[in-house]
């Protein structure tokens, strides 16, 4: 009946493939990784970058659960910065350059040094199940593979169609094949699916462009990695360049609008607000004369540049003329155009937190399938689609995050308490402890998860315990230390005091910084990173905020302890809407907690299904006594 | 974002609610239930008898008093020990005078010793989620469903109604802007968007502020009992507003001399008539001048009787009107008041013809005569305005101004803030704060207006 038999199948090798395969075989469960180009795993369709505001802290909890997201960013990369300084710790985030080349080489070493872990080119043309549960998958070459566990993460390739000005044609990426044959059979098995729009801009060749007008962007002098456990240097070996549009450009771009794929309506798929075409910006923000575009190298091997700003689907001609309009770009030779994709996803909401689909048992998605955009958040799902499924082949209970332990817990509920309406991405914004989901502490917050699901292995969770020492000392060392007064670090800058403060009370003051205080040595402490320093400062000075913050943790925990049995039966309460029955019936929200962030459900309808919850188990416990 | 929380009712805080119908009865019933029953009783309740220990199912005679120590109302109240009590919490049950204005008194008496107007229904869901109501359940069941069916319906109503949602809407409008430019400064740091700076941001919140204490004082409830009567005294230099002043307050605040002007600033002082406090504002006379500071002071005049909410004109009765006597009544018509004849201790030669129709009350500062007269007016005043108070709305008022209250508590500290260079990140926790409490007041909850704020206002995307 099967030709071969994992534990585990990952159909899909990109950033969610990769993370969930390297998790399930980590956890110690055979896992095969399918994907159609074994020569492009781990490829970065759009941009060279890893990390950015909020995607970086999701890199950061990818690497503290035990992925390898960060550590193929950190030897990969080629420019580094932290974003952010000019704020609070909370909201810092790492981003890097990455040489794509280099990317994939490391991401697929990486994997092949995995034990139980097996790479297999072969299209994957339908999902088998027997009675709702998964049981394998076929393959376009006729062999059929069994597994107890499916992770599917099809990117842009679930009947892609990509557009360039009036042409179309079926791909995954430009120059690949779409899976068809794979999305057909899912449309087929009953889920709510749409189609989403995603789009890249044209790369130039190096060669045939006029830096000298641009504005160079460098690396940080000291640059921050994403894993804690990077021990080599960090290189920064490019440098970025900004230009900006104009009035021109524009006119260009509004003369040809009709030739936009977007526009003329053969686009049915909706794309994301946060990462617009260049032609969406033009028409939606009218009175801004000019737009940013950053140039950045694709690699260090390689004289390939991405366009960042420029994203399009306008035609090839007219995508020349804009970049023929620019200063430093008229004589810039196009290595590949810009183009838009439409791909297949399924409601999120067809899922549970687990990842796995509601209706068919066994069967996880993760990444854009599930309507999210970014490598960061598709990494971050196929770690969590590969854990869970581990942990159902193990016959354990799913690990579930919750919205204040991690940027991961709040994408995972967003998705499948509210589903999506364009391709989800992750802001800081989102969080709601933003507070206390910080890079910093993201280690605090869920090495030890990692540990306990087998994802952690004794190495890294070495690396774990050295640093949780050091600022266990580190934070010690203030609380204990007396301040020397007349210290030259205070009289020169004219620093008084009336009495002698406790070093805790001297760092509540706004003109006092921990890290000049090491720097000058006022205070003597061991090696310890910077962003360590600075967020032990923060939790000292913004103490009031944080434990506001803690108490709206404890309610959100409260809330989610008032679990909703899965087999609740909403339409027998009385004082539920239709609507709302139908919404919470739906959803199956798994706690009161859930529940109440369904868009629409009304606090009156949570209080009823409160107050039935409470008679429910009432009654049930009069009926064991009794 | 934040949706989601707020709208769980939580079921360990202290809540509080009158018990019986709406309006004017014998006897009405104020029940608190809820870990903070017991202190709060402790605080405001001084049985008649010697000070003992509440004993449970004892009905104890006393008074019931406010925050100042003041006394509200007598009353008699039982305690309920958890778990032998409707709720299975600890219960307090005043048994109080039938009379709203003092039983919301008291309400808000509660309430600012951190309890909270319970929800309809609240009461019934506590003695379920502690058990309490095994027998009755049925019974529970349809009144719980009722009550929160007749709270969506109401909030319905309200939003169709619309009057205070209205005007919130502007307040949550302007307040989400205010943190959609913060949240873009943050989420998108790395595109070209322009962030305001902390002194705008902060000049912003402080509109709201403006906002919202207007809306604050029309909420005849809120108004009366949390802010007093505002009362201001307005005449021409030396007509002897501050001698009145200082008579009707009994106290020497205000420095009196024989020069005219000396009274530069406004002066305040609250005293209680019949319960509610009224704050009186001695002003600087209103007149033309060129002196600078004093000048000042005129200009705080005027901005005190925008505010105010009754008046007393001061004229000098030893002397004819003038042209200032009669600017003085020219502003005060926009406010009601009263007309003070003070100096009738002098030989009397102001004319009174073409007087407006407000009442007159002839008095003498110095002396006291007339002043037993000029009290009960302004007693008639404010008991005028009570009676406004007393229908069915009055508790959603109080609930109303609490919100707000608690919006403008969480504003301030957000520009605070702001003012001292606070990391935004931080300073959204408190602007997100009152965001979520305008829900309470337009009934609908707050979501994804952030995201879309931002995308709408900003070009975000390199």
């Amino acid at each position: 009946m099967f030709d071969e038999g994992y534990d585990i199948v990952v159909v899909g090798a990109g950033h969610a493939g990769c993370e969930a395969a390297h998790a399930s075989a980590r956890i110690g469960l055979s896992t095969a990784l399918y994907t159609m180009n074994a020569d492009l795993i781990a490829q970065m369709s759009c941009n060279p970058a890893i990390g950015g505001i909020a995607k970086g802290h999701l890199v950061r909890e990818i690497d503290a659960l035990g992925g390898i997201m960060g550590l193929a960013a950190d030897e990969a990369g080629i420019q580094f910065r932290l974003l952010n300084t000019s704020r609070g710790p909370a909201v810092w985030s790492p981003r890097a350059q990455a040489d794509k080349a280099g990317y994939r080489y490391v991401m697929r070493r990486l994997l092949e040094r995995t034990p139980n872990l097996f790479i297999k080119q072969a299209e994957v043309i339908e999902i088998l199940f027997e009675n709702n549960r998964v049981v394998g998958i076929e393959l376009l070459d006729g062999r059929r593979v069994s597994a107890q566990a499916v992770v599917l993460t099809t990117g842009t390739f679930l009947n892609g169609l990509i557009h360039i000005g009036e042409k179309r044609f079926t791909a995954g990426r430009n120059g690949e094949p779409a899976s068809v044959a794979l999305g057909n059979s899912v449309r087929n098995l009953g889920f709510e699916w749409g189609r989403l729009k995603t789009g890249t801009p044209p790369r130039l060749d190096r060669r045939t462009i006029d830096f000298s007008t641009f504005e160079e962007q460098q690396g940080d002098s000291q640059p921050t990695p994403f894993s804690f456990r990077t021990v080599q240097p960090l290189l920064n070996r490019i440098a970025c360049y900004i230009t900006y549009t104009d009035e021109r450009i524009h006119n260009v771009i509004r003369n040809n609008m009709h030739r936009s794929p977007l526009y003329s309506g053969h686009i049915q798929g909706v794309g994301p607000r946060y990462c617009p075409s260049i032609e969406d910006k033009v028409v939606k923000f009218r009175d801004k004369d000019r737009h940013q575009i950053v140039l950045e190298p694709e690699g260090v091997d390689t004289h390939e540049i991405y366009v960042n700003g420029l994203s399009t689907s306008l035609p090839i001609d007219v995508q020349r003329e804009i970049l023929s309009g620019m200063k430093g770009l008229e004589s810039a030779q196009m290595v590949r155009p810009g183009y838009a994709i439409e791909y297949d996803f399924v409601q999120p909401t067809e899922l549970q937190a687990s990842l796995e689909t509601k209706k068919a048992a066994g069967l996880f998605f993760a990444g854009q399938i599930n309507g999210t955009t970014g490598y960061e958040e598709a990494a971050a799902q196929g770690l969590m689609a590969g854990i869970n499924a581990s942990l159902k082949v193990k016959k354990q209970p799913p690990l579930l995050l919750d919205r204040a332990d991690a940027y991961i817990g709040i994408m995972v509920d967003d998705l499948v308490t509210k589903g999506t309406n364009e391709p989800y991405r992750m802001f800081t914004s989102r969080a709601e402890f933003r507070l206390n989901l910080r890079i910093d502490n993201a280690d605090q917050r869920l090495t030890p998860i990692g540990r306990r699901v087998g994802l952690v292995n004794d190495d890294h969770w070495q690396v774990f315990i050295d640093r949780s020492g050091r600022i266990q000392r580190l934070r010690e060392r203030i609380e204990t230390t007396r301040v020397d007064t007349m210290h030259n670090y205070f009289i020169s800058r004219g620093i008084d005091f009336r009495e002698r403060p406790s070093f805790v009370a001297l760092l509540r003051r706004p003109d006092v910084q921990l890290e000049g205080l090491i720097a000058e040595g006022v205070i003597e402490t061991e090696q310890v990173r910077r962003e360590d320093i600075i967020a032990l400062e923060t939790s000292i000075k913004y103490e009031g905020y944080l434990r506001q913050q803690v108490r709206e943790v404890e309610k959100l925990r409260r809330a989610e302890s008032k679990r909703i049995p899965p087999d609740f039966d909403y339409a027998s309460m009385p004082g539920l809407s239709r609507e709302i029955v139908e919404k919470l019936t739906r959803i199956r929200p798994q706690s009161i907690a859930q529940a109440s962030r369904i868009p629409g459900i009304t606090p009156a309808s949570i209080s009823i299904l409160l107050f039935h919850l409470e008679m429910q188990r009432q009654r049930r416990e009069t009926e064991n006594v009794t | 974002m934040r949706e989601g929380l707020h709208k769980i009712v939580p079921t360990d805080d202290t809540i509080i609610a009158i018990s019986t119908p709406p309006g004017h009865s014998g006897i009405g019933i104020i029940r608190i239930s809820g870990p903070g029953a017991v202190p709060i009783n402790q605080r405001f309740f001084k049985a008649r008898g010697p000070l003992t220990e509440l004993s449970p199912r004892v009905a104890v005679v006393g008074k019931w008093s406010d925050i100042a120590g003041e006394d509200i109302d007598q009353v008699v109240v039982t305690f309920f020990r958890k778990p032998s009590s409707y709720t299975g919490e600890d219960v307090i049950e005043i048994s109080a005078h039938g009379n709203p204005f003092s039983m919301n008194r008291i309400v808000e008496t509660v309430c600012s010793a951190g309890a909270r107007v319970a929800n309809p229904g609240e009461f019934t869901l506590r003695a379920v989620v502690h058990g309490k109501l095994d027998l009755l359940q049925a019974e529970a069941v349809r009144e719980f469903v009722d009550a929160q069916t007749d709270l969506q319906a109401r909030t319905a109503l309200r939003q169709l109604e619309g009057s205070v949602s209205k005007r919130v809407e502007p307040v949550k409008q302007k307040l989400v802007e205010i943190i959609a430019h913060l949240e873009a400064g943050i989420d998108f740091a790395e595109d070209d968007v322009d962030v305001p700076s902390n002194a705008s941001a902060a000049r912003d919140i402080h509109s709201i502020e403006g906002m919202l204490d207007s809306l604050q004082r029309t909420f005849g409830y809120g108004k009366i009992l949390a802010k007093g009567l505002k009362l201001v005294i307005l005449g021409k230099p030396n007509v002897g507003k501050s001698s009145l002043f200082n008579r009707l307050v009994a106290a020497d605040r205000a420095i009196v001399t024989e020069v005219p002007g000396t009274t530069r600033d406004v002066l305040t002082e609250t005293i209680s008539i019949d319960g509610v406090p009224v704050r009186f504002a001695d002003t600087a006379g209103m007149h033309e001048t060129a002196d600078p500071v004093e000048r000042i002071g005129v200009t705080r005049s005027l901005e005190t009787l925008v505010d105010s909410d009754f008046g007393l004109v001061v004229l000098d009765g030893s002397s004819p009107l003038d042209a200032s006597d009669w600017t003085v009544l020219g502003k005060a018509s926009r406010i009601p008041h009263l007309i003070v004849i003070n100096k009738t201790d002098l030989p009397q030669s102001i004319e009174l013809d073409g007087l407006n129709g407000s009442r007159r009350v002839p008095v003498s500062a110095k002396t006291g005569h007339g002043f037993d007269e000029l009290q009960e007016s302004l007693r008639a005043f404010v008991v005028a305005q009570k009676s406004d108070l007393v229908d069915d709305s009055i508790l959603t008022s109080a609930r109303q101004f609490d919100t707000v209250t608690k919006i403008l508590q969480s504003l301030g500290r957000a520009r605070e803030s702001l003012e001292s260079q606070v990391p935004h990140e931080m300073v959204l926790l408190d602007l997100y704060d009152a965001l979520a409490a305008t829900g309470d007041l337009t009934g609908e909850v707050v979501t994804e207006d952030i995201l879309s704020k931002i995308f709408s206002t900003f070009c975000i995307g390199k």
